[in-house]
């Protein structure tokens, strides 16, 4: 049974953005009056307040995505940190992550964020080609980004990451070294590194289909995957999740809290929250949520899914598995109440057989072939 | 009370109009309100009402108040124009009077309209011909009027000029079925003749079968015997359409109904058997129907083994409604167990598959569909295949001979050329050609069944821009170069994707179909070889990378439903796989292998 007082995560989500990534479906809206920030960031201190009694566990980790959540000053990112620990308890010293578009911070904010309590940043450069940034449709070019990682030392961050993006057309393996290199360069203790994968309804995709883009064949986004496994792992970075690299204990906390099926509570208009039986959804639009919470009447709620032990179980697995240490069957016993040796053994001897999982001792996880192949593994677990 | 009935059915070609002259009458002779009718009534099949033709016959009764005054009961069968179903429309027949000739104002007579005034004719029914759309910009009435004189022998001036569309000249139609079809003959304190004409099952009452009362009575609460079988069964209602299934106490000669008894064997209610009293049976049965002998076969196979019982049953119900389908149980190394089932055409095949699919709820396979091959053994016996994988070793075949058929095509004369193209590309042999009218030209040919069966027609009407039309009929067996060709993967045979060839095209075909085969196959954990092969000799092959990419990049707390929602499809697809040894192979693969010859 996963006791009542294992820690929680606090997702706060922040829909703005100043232009929309062609390559983006997330809900975001493209503008952002200072009126409009300053009453949705009022709205999601009500719907803390609100939401106090739902769940009594600590929080382990705050994380304020988007969006693009750096449209909010320092002043109102300091006062929703403020009504976190006013209404809810701390576990340890948490991990606080915010996300920051290379165009929308300079050094000065970035301080003024480290002084109110930000002790972690993920920052959007994607690419620092400015070629490659113009297809996404990112906003900054490659100069921004690197002028804005060579100051996050000194705003006085220890921890932070850089996204980037590989699989863009044309690309090829020389121009992606070039990014991982100057990535490296400025030493972050964490690298996300995505493949592109586009929702049907993007522009991008809409080019693909249009044929005026063209995505790489998956041999050569396959080669490009095992080539950041082994250019990183050289670097020192600790290949962690599938498509995730971090230096020695700098994994990101909050997002190994989704990939173990802990609790995250989230905040904001289209938000997302897991209370360890439903995951639901705080439904846009905007309006319609500020409008709720300003009257202080709790957000529209959708319930995306509402899970019974074994789809929880299933959930656990697909998620563990992106792990490289992948899933210790004893732990997984004490907190789901399943052995997954008796409940999968047949899925997962065929996955041995096929060669994308192992087993050594107390664990079972992904072959390095199977990350790349990794939902031939998960589909066989979705019953 | 035989003179106020009239028992008449629709002949027409596809497309011509039929179902909406039928709708026009339905909805005049007030059968149905403005808010039940709707378009091509008839064809309740969703299947029927999708592809926009009839496939099954459908009686319907009108109740209509001619200019003399009177009240007449009209009955109509509707039936079907495809080739395929020419025994449908051939049992229809066989329980009318009459029938009306619908004709295309702008099309003409086409080659399946000629082989159904035949056989009208030939049953002696008197025949109304109806030229339709006439309001069409590009309608001819008086030409297509003096080809139905010169081509079928009606008179001219007898021909009613209609738009079914539009309603008009309906009225004229009716009056004729009623001044020019005779009332149906027969003696109603005669012993009970009834016909059988179809039957379909229905959960609630069993099984249905569609009459024709010949002579005598039938009520309900009779005892009625079977004449084939002599079994007897009590009849539990009896009815007509009209359009609606409407109770009566009685059916008397020459009234057209549908009867339950109760029947639970579907075995017992056979189309064309009679239907006699028990009490004062008749001594002799009513000429029934020539049993047809279906000319394609393939295997039908449930994806999901376990579903093979109920592929039994559902065959079993089917073949109450479409007494034209034959099957009998198969079993293949790839597809498990199945069954081998005949069909009249290859429009038929994918009819009752997707019946069996919709009505039975069943997830099926259908291997690539074959004729039937006569082969002369080296040690002088004789055999018959319908399933390519029991082709015997080349080492014991003498001869191998093929079914040949007569195909008629008619076509305007500006497409001569390019049809006997076709037809030698085909392996045609060139029989003779007509002129029906100055413009219109009848081709006939003797073609290989087989060849017909794969896109012929699509061919025939994408080359003369859907002007030709085409009948054929067998012809009997004529020997031929044939070899068996099959496919491995991993080198593992799969007997479900053997087809037999003429040797000249075995090249060929093996270079598409294993090429085709590529693209169908999806990338599967490791590379896949597909070989097309004769006796032991390779000749073709292709093979399917391994799968280098399947994965989901990101994945976080706020999208894990979508994200688990895309694996379930995925779950979902391999579902619709069939795994053969390591390989999972699409279950549209089988179908493919005889899509070849449209690829060119």
């Amino acid at each position: 049974m996963i006791s009542n007082s294992e820690p929680m995560g606090i997702y706060i989500h922040i829909p703005f953005c100043l232009h929309k990534c062609d390559y983006c479906d997330f809900y975001s809206l493209p503008w952002a009056d200072k009126d409009i920030l300053e009453k949705y960031t009022h709205s999601v201190i009500n719907e803390l307040h609100l939401r106090q009694l739902e769940s009594n566990r600590p929080f382990a980790s705050i994380y304020l995505g988007g969006g693009t959540p750096s449209l909010l000053s320092p002043g109102q990112i300091e006062r929703i940190l403020e009504a976190i620990y006013k209404y809810y308890r701390p576990y340890e010293k948490p991990e606080i992550s915010m996300e920051v578009n290379p165009a929308t911070v300079n050094l000065q904010d970035m301080r003024d964020l480290r002084r109110v309590g930000v002790n972690r940043l993920s920052i959007g450069v994607q690419s620092f080609s400015d070629i490659e940034l113009n297809i996404l449709g990112r906003i900054h070019s490659g100069h921004e980004a690197s002028l804005i990682l060579s100051n996050v030392r000194k705003a006085g961050f220890d921890n932070f990451n850089i996204d980037l993006i590989y699989g863009l057309p044309g690309q090829t393996i020389r121009a992606w070294q070039a990014n991982l290199n100057q990535a490296v360069d400025f030493d972050p203790e964490h690298i996300s590194a995505y493949l592109l994968q586009l929702e049907p309804t993007t522009p991008m995709a809409r080019k693909i289909n249009e044929g005026t883009l063209s995505l790489l064949d998956d041999e050569l986004e396959s080669d490009l995957y095992y080539f950041t496994l082994e250019f990183l792992q050289e670097k020192d970075y600790g290949h962690y999740e599938i498509s995730n690299f971090a230096t020695v204990d700098r994994q990101c906390r909050h997002n190994m809290l989704y990939w173990r099926g802990c609790n995250y509570l989230g905040i904001g208009a289209g938000a997302v929250s897991f209370d360890g039986i439903q995951r639901t959804l705080n439904q846009p639009p905007l309006e319609k949520y500020i409008e709720d919470l300003l009257t202080s009447r709790p957000p529209a709620r959708k319930i995306l899914e509402s899970m019974d032990s074994r789809q929880k179980v299933v959930d656990a697995i697909i998620m563990g598995l992106r792990l490289t240490d992948g899933i210790n069957i004893e732990e997984f016993k004490q907190r789901f109440e399943i052995d997954i040796l008796k409940e999968y053994g047949k899925t997962i001897s065929n996955c041995q057989m096929q060669g994308l999982l192992e087993r050594v001792k107390d664990s079972i996880y992904l072959t390095k072939k199977a990350y790349f192949l990794s939902n031939q593994v998960f589909s066989q677990f979705i019953s | 009370m035989n003179d106020r009935i009239r028992n008449f059915s629709i002949i027409a070609h596809i497309d011509h109009g039929k179902s909406t002259l039928a709708d026009r009458m339905l909805q005049i002779t007030g059968a149905l309100s403005a808010r039940e009718m709707r378009e091509q009534f008839l064809d309740k099949m969703d299947l029927e009402r999708e592809k926009g033709i009839t496939i099954k016959l459908q009686p319907v009764r009108l109740n209509y108040t001619a200019r003399d005054g009177n009240n007449y009961i009209l009955n109509l069968i509707d039936t079907p124009g495809h080739v395929d179903f020419s025994y449908e429309v051939s049992r229809s027949l066989a329980a009318c009077e009459g029938a009306l000739l619908v004709v295309d104002a702008s099309q003409g007579i086409e080659a399946q309209t000629l082989a159904n005034v035949y056989m009208a004719m030939d049953l002696n029914l008197e025949i109304i011909g109806v030229v339709n759309k006439i309001d069409l910009p590009g309608a001819e009435p008086e030409i297509v009027k003096q080809e139905m004189e010169d081509v079928l022998g009606l008179d001219k001036l007898e021909i009613i000029p209609i738009s079914a569309k539009l309603g008009t000249g309906i009225e004229d139609v009716l009056e004729a079925i009623i001044t020019k079809i005779p009332a149906p003959q027969g003696d109603e304190d005669a012993e009970l003749r009834a016909l059988i004409f179809d039957s379909y099952f229905d959960a609630y009452k069993g099984a249905i079968s569609y009459i024709r009362v010949d002579s005598g009575e039938l009520r309900k609460g009779d005892l009625i015997r079977m004449m084939s079988t002599g079994k007897d069964f009590e009849v539990i209602e009896i009815g007509v359409l009209s359009p609606f299934m409407t109770t009566v106490e009685s059916l008397k000669a020459g009234e057209v109904g549908y009867l339950a008894a109760a029947i639970k064997n579907v075995a017992d209610t056979k189309v064309g058997d009679t239907i006699t009293g028990a009490a004062r049976p008749a001594a002799k049965p009513l000429e029934g129907y020539q049993e047809v002998k279906p000319v394609v076969y393939c295997g039908l196979y449930p994806l999901e083994n376990s579903d093979f019982e109920k592929l039994r049953d559902a065959l079993e119900k089917l073949k109450l409604n479409d007494s034209s389908l034959v099957y009998e149980p198969e079993s293949s190394d790839a597809l498990g167990l199945g069954f081998r089932c005949g069909f009249l055409g290859l429009l038929h095949l994918e009819i009752v598959r997707e019946r069996l699919e919709r009505e039975y709820d069943l997830n099926l396979m259908a291997t690539a569909p074959s004729v039937i091959y006569r082969l002369l053994l080296t040690d002088n016996s004789e055999m018959y295949v319908r399933n390519p994988s029991h082709w015997p070793d080349p080492q014991r075949i003498d001869k191998v001979m093929e079914p040949y058929v007569k195909a008629s095509i008619m076509v305007p004369n500006d497409y001569v050329g390019t049809v006997m193209e076709l037809c030698q590309e085909k392996r045609g042999k060139f029989i003779n050609m007509e002129y029906l009218t100055t413009h219109r030209v009848m081709i006939s040919y003797i073609l290989p069944l087989a060849e017909i069966l794969v896109d012929f027609f699509d061919g025939l009407k994408s080359r003369t821009k859907g002007y030709a039309s085409l009948d054929y009929d067998l012809r009997g067996y004529e020997v031929s170069d044939l070899v068996k060709m099959d496919i491995m993967l991993n080198g593992e045979p799969v007997d479900a994707l053997s087809t037999i060839s003429h040797k000249d095209k075995a090249y060929y075909r093996a270079r598409i179909l294993v090429e085709r085969l590529r693209k169908i196959i999806p990338r599967q954990l490791y590379e896949v070889a597909i070989q097309a092969s004769i006796g032991n000799r390779i000749i073709a092959r292709e093979s399917v990378k391994a799968m280098r990419k399947d994965v989901l990049a990101k994945c976080y707390g706020g999208d894990i439903t979508r994200k688990k929602k895309l694996l379930e499809k995925q779950k979902e697809g391999k579902k619709r796989m069939k795994q053969i040894g390591r390989i999972e192979v699409p279950r549209d693969a089988f179908m493919s292998v005889m899509e070849i010859d449209g690829d060119k």
